[in-house]
């Protein structure tokens, strides 16, 4: 099938206007006050600029395509990886950069490793594991796709048809399967007329994508998109950050595949009961924090370019004209009684990583546990604070996890969670 | 063992963990350029110290091995300066990124060199003081800039960032460690480098050619409560130098600024366009800092007065009123929108270069015109004179540079820019002007017509310090 993946070349357009300033390695603000904190949490990692920020990824863009380096030595093909496949595709770095290279920073960055996997210099071994999983059994955790649905054993009256489908995705079917039936049973306390795919629900293709892949995930989307569309379900809701990143903006961008179901995250889906003044909660006690989902913020900003130059220039980043779900789930989460709210010192756009993304949890699992842990520490700096809720389950593991390497008492949950407590039955 | 394999082992043993220390050419083509349109050379190492002690193993190891050192903390100097001439070992000093202290008492700062302006910023302002923030980047070091003379919202009250300095750790090149300063005589004193001999100065604007800053004490002015923000226009820089000459008399202004047409458009049109008719070629401003308010009326008082004055005297000079927004861009620094290069180089598209000069004012006019024939007519492609001018304290004297975008991907567009530039700085250097913080092209320019005593003495500073010449050779041109 056609798609609409643009070629290394075709990006240096772009990383070309990198002025190299530097801007991208941490967040600012003027304020008043100012505040500054680190955003790239690969180049806090490694430190070397060679792995800061989106700047770094340029020097790379032309490394690779002038053979600034040689690419045919091993060991340079290693070092090489490992910069292009250390990164979490987080988008910090987007979020400061404000020149033309802007709207393109991790499309690009995932097109320089589709670049490298077509040379051989990658996927990174683990990631080669979790790829062929996906493949065969369409979940990167190497669970059977017949078991895929083990959770919904204990969900009374389950239908696979209905106004609405849940795409509970890989993470919430296999591993916290806490979320998926959080999710399930929100949906029903609302009295929605839901269901599932069943067996019918393949892995979204998102760490397929991430990691630079081009074909595989294509046969996923493909799969998923015939299946929502020929079971006439009018809305889609996932309670996953990745999915819901890929299956409202990705499958139609890259390959044009259009759901005719209106796509949602849970949190969209509730704030709209909200509004409706269908959502009756009880009261929670507890004071939290928000961590914001790299695939739901920041990427889920929309761009707007100009590229035959009619305002501007050819190719000038305009502005952001739609933002990220930055409000949205912070709505729903000030919305239960009894929960006091206190952002993190980095939030919104200048949100710092869970550390999961970019295939960085199999690959590079000390770089994800420490980004973990810096981000917990930052929850248990704000006073008060005993949980940090997040919408994604891939969040709410890795985050989970440097909780637990930290000794710590903080609490990572997920949003539906909170709000499958607070709804009344 | 090779040589190469038996530096890089030193290196990761030095500082502790093979972590902090790359030789693979991934790394190294990350530290092989900058802004500028300087070729790429890269280092062989690069190598990340946390401690003095660690920056003076790595140098004492460099003399044996003979090998180039290159000093770099965000290497944003739009000079090339952190490019290696020569190869050899960058020394990123990133990781010594502490404050180590801030003293409200006698009103000064202790940091290290990987201190950012962003960091530093958000610490001062905690406590009600500044610094002098250049519009660079947020990113980039507070140290590096003030070693360098570097310019920023209070050289018009208080001079350059290295009028700040108050103290100093170095290691020399050949690895032993100093103090300079009052700190020299008891460690924790951190006032002044008077009474003493000031060889902070054999380690203030030398390009990273003397040696390793590894602590930096710097003067912290409180921030006034009161602030106002003068504007205005004149037609030509003719009129415009005047007013800030006679206004800069008063010593009222923090920062005294005026640019040309062309700057105050953002970003800078690449390539030029003629200036529409009638539209004032200078426009200006001026931050007026207080602590009363009675203080603040008298500044504003006076400034409005010699704009009145010299307008009766026919000069065009005029108060102007803009929108809020764009004055408070005037105090807000560190600022990430000027010092992510948008306004400089967005529509060139991704490359800036420019001969930034301490110039007396009353030259600035001809260099302005030399530059306007070189731009606007000798280039093949014709670039937009963007020129800044700022007064700053002391003499009449102050920057005058020009802003110069352009593409990085077409190399005949890099090196009209690159042309345009360098006889920009001839022209500058020969009407009495000093481009700072200077290229290898520029330092020869100055060289060439530098006094011979000058050029005598710098060779045996340099022979004296660094023996081997392994400190960033090549820049400065004399060695
Ligand atoms: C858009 C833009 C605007 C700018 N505007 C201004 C401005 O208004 N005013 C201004 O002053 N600057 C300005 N700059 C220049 C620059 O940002 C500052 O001077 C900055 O502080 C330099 O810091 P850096 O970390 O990038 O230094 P680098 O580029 O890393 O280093 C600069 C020099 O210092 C040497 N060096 C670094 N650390 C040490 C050390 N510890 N000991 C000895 N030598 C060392 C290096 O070898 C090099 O020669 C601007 C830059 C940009 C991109
Ligand atoms: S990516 Fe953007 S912010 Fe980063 S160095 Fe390049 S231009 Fe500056
Ligand atoms: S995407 Fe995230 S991890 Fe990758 S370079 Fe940007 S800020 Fe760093």
């Amino acid at each position: 099938m056609p798609n609409n993946f643009k070629d290394l070349k075709w990006y240096s357009q772009f990383f070309r206007k990198c002025s190299k300033c530097g801007t991208c390695k941490s967040a600012y603000s003027y304020g008043p006050p100012p505040t500054n904190a680190t955003i790239c949490p690969q180049g806090e990692y490694f430190k070397l600029d060679s792995y800061y920020g989106s700047r770094s990824k340029s020097f790379h863009g032309h490394a690779i395509l002038e053979n600034k380096v040689d690419l045919t030595d091993p060991a340079i093909q290693e070092d090489m990886q490992k910069v292009i496949f250390s990164c979490t595709v987080c988008g910090g770095c987007q979020s400061q950069c404000l020149l033309d290279y802007k709207p393109w920073i991790c499309d690009y960055i995932e097109e320089m490793r589709h670049h490298l996997v077509n040379r051989g210099i990658g996927p990174t071994k683990a990631e080669k594991i979790y790829q062929e999983k996906v493949i065969k059994d369409h979940n990167p955790y190497g669970e059977t796709h017949s078991s895929r649905f083990n959770w919904l054993k204990d969900v009374k009256d389950l239908k696979t048809d209905g106004n609405m489908v849940y795409f509970a995705g890989c993470t919430a079917s296999y591993r916290r399967t806490e979320i998926a039936k959080s999710t399930a049973s929100v949906l029903s306390k609302l009295g929605e007329d839901w269901g599932v795919m069943g067996e019918n629900e393949y892995c979204c293709g998102s760490p397929l994508l991430r990691a630079g892949l081009r074909e595989e995930p294509e046969k996923l989307a493909q799969h998923n998109v015939d299946y929502i569309n020929d079971h006439g379900f009018k809305t889609v809701v996932t309670a996953c950050a990745g999915c819901y990143k890929v299956l409202s903006k990705e499958y139609e961008k890259w390959w044009g595949l259009k759901l005719k179901a209106k796509v949602m995250h849970t949190s969209e889906y509730l704030e709209e009961k909200m509004k409706k003044g269908e959502l009756k909660l009880n009261n929670v006690p507890a004071t939290v924090t928000y961590h914001d989902p790299c695939h739901m913020g920041r990427h889920m900003n929309h761009y707007e370019v100009d590229m035959e130059g009619k305002k501007q220039w050819k190719g000038s980043f305009v502005q952001i004209d739609k933002p990220g779900l930055y409000e949205t789930p912070r709505n729903v989460l000030k919305a239960i009684p009894g929960i006091q709210f206190k952002e993190m010192y980095r939030n919104r756009d200048n949100s710092f990583c869970c550390g999961a993304g970019g295939g960085i949890k199999s690959s590079f699992p000390d770089v994800a546990l420490e980004t973990a842990k810096t981000r917990v520490k930052e929850a248990e700096g704000v006073e008060g604070v005993q949980k940090i809720v997040t919408p994604c389950p891939f969040c709410v593991t890795n985050l989970g996890d440097g909780a637990k390497a930290l000794g710590s008492k903080m609490e990572v949950v997920d949003l539906i969670q909170l709000v499958d407590q607070a709804l009344k039955k | 063992m090779d040589k190469k394999e038996r530096i890089y082992k030193t290196l990761s043993q030095i500082v502790g963990d093979e972590k902090w220390v790359s030789n693979s050419p991934v790394d190294c083509w990350a530290y092989s350029y900058d802004m500028t349109y300087k070729r790429p050379q890269m280092p062989n190492y690069v190598v990340l110290p946390k401690t003095p002690e660690e920056v003076q193993s790595i140098l004492r190891l460099a003399n044996a091995e003979k090998i180039p050192v290159v000093p770099f903390t965000a290497g944003t100097n739009i000079g090339g300066l952190c490019v290696p001439e020569q190869g050899g070992i960058l020394m990123d000093l990133k990781r010594m990124d502490q404050i180590l202290e801030i003293n409200e008492e006698v009103r000064f700062a202790v940091i290290e060199p990987g201190v950012s302006q962003a960091q530093f910023a958000q610490e001062l302002f905690k406590r009600g003081y500044r610094f002098g923030w250049p519009v660079g980047p947020p990113s980039a070091s507070v140290l590096a800039c003030a070693i360098h003379h570097g310019i920023g919202g209070m050289s018009g009250r208080y001079g350059l960032n290295s009028n700040h300095i108050t103290g100093m750790e170095v290691v020399r090149p050949t690895g032993e460690i100093l103090m300079c300063g009052s700190p020299a005589i008891r460690r924790d004193s951190w006032q002044s480098c008077m009474p003493l001999p000031r060889f902070d100065g054999l380690f203030t604007g030398t390009l990273g050619t003397t040696g390793v800053v590894t602590k930096l004490g710097l003067f912290i002015p409180p921030v006034p409560d009161y602030v106002h923000i003068g504007t205005f226009t004149a037609d030509d820089l003719t009129d415009m130098e005047k007013f800030m000459r006679t206004f800069s008399k008063y010593e009222y202004s923090d920062d005294l600024t005026a640019i040309s047409w062309w700057l105050s458009q953002v970003p800078i049109p690449y390539p030029y366009i003629e200036k529409p008719k009638g539209a004032p070629e200078w426009s200006g401003y001026t931050t007026l800092w207080a602590f009363t308010e009675k203080e603040l009326e008298n500044k504003i008082e006076v400034f409005n007065k010699v704009i009145k004055d010299l307008g009766k005297q026919g000069n065009t000079i005029k108060a102007t009123d803009v929108p809020e927004e764009s004055k408070k861009g005037r105090t807000q620094l560190p600022s990430q929108i000027v010092g992510s290069t948008k306004n400089y180089c967005k529509m060139g598209g991704g490359g800036i270069a420019w001969p930034g000069t301490f110039t007396p004012s009353n030259r600035w006019v001809g260099v302005y015109n030399l530059w306007k024939e070189i731009y606007t007519k000798k280039a093949k492609i014709a670039l937009s004179p963007s020129t800044r001018v700022t007064m700053y304290r002391g003499c009449h004297y102050g920057m005058l540079r020009i802003m110069t975008p352009f593409p990085r991907d077409r190399p005949e567009e890099e090196a009209n820019a690159a042309w345009c530039v360098r006889e920009a700085a001839k022209v500058l250097i020969d009407a009495g002007g000093i481009p700072y913080k200077p290229p290898t092209d520029f330092a020869r320019e100055i060289n060439k017509r530098a006094d011979p005593g000058w050029i005598d003495l710098i060779c045996d500073i340099k022979d004296m310090l660094d023996p081997n010449g392994i400190m960033n050779p090549g820049k400065w041109g004399v060695r």
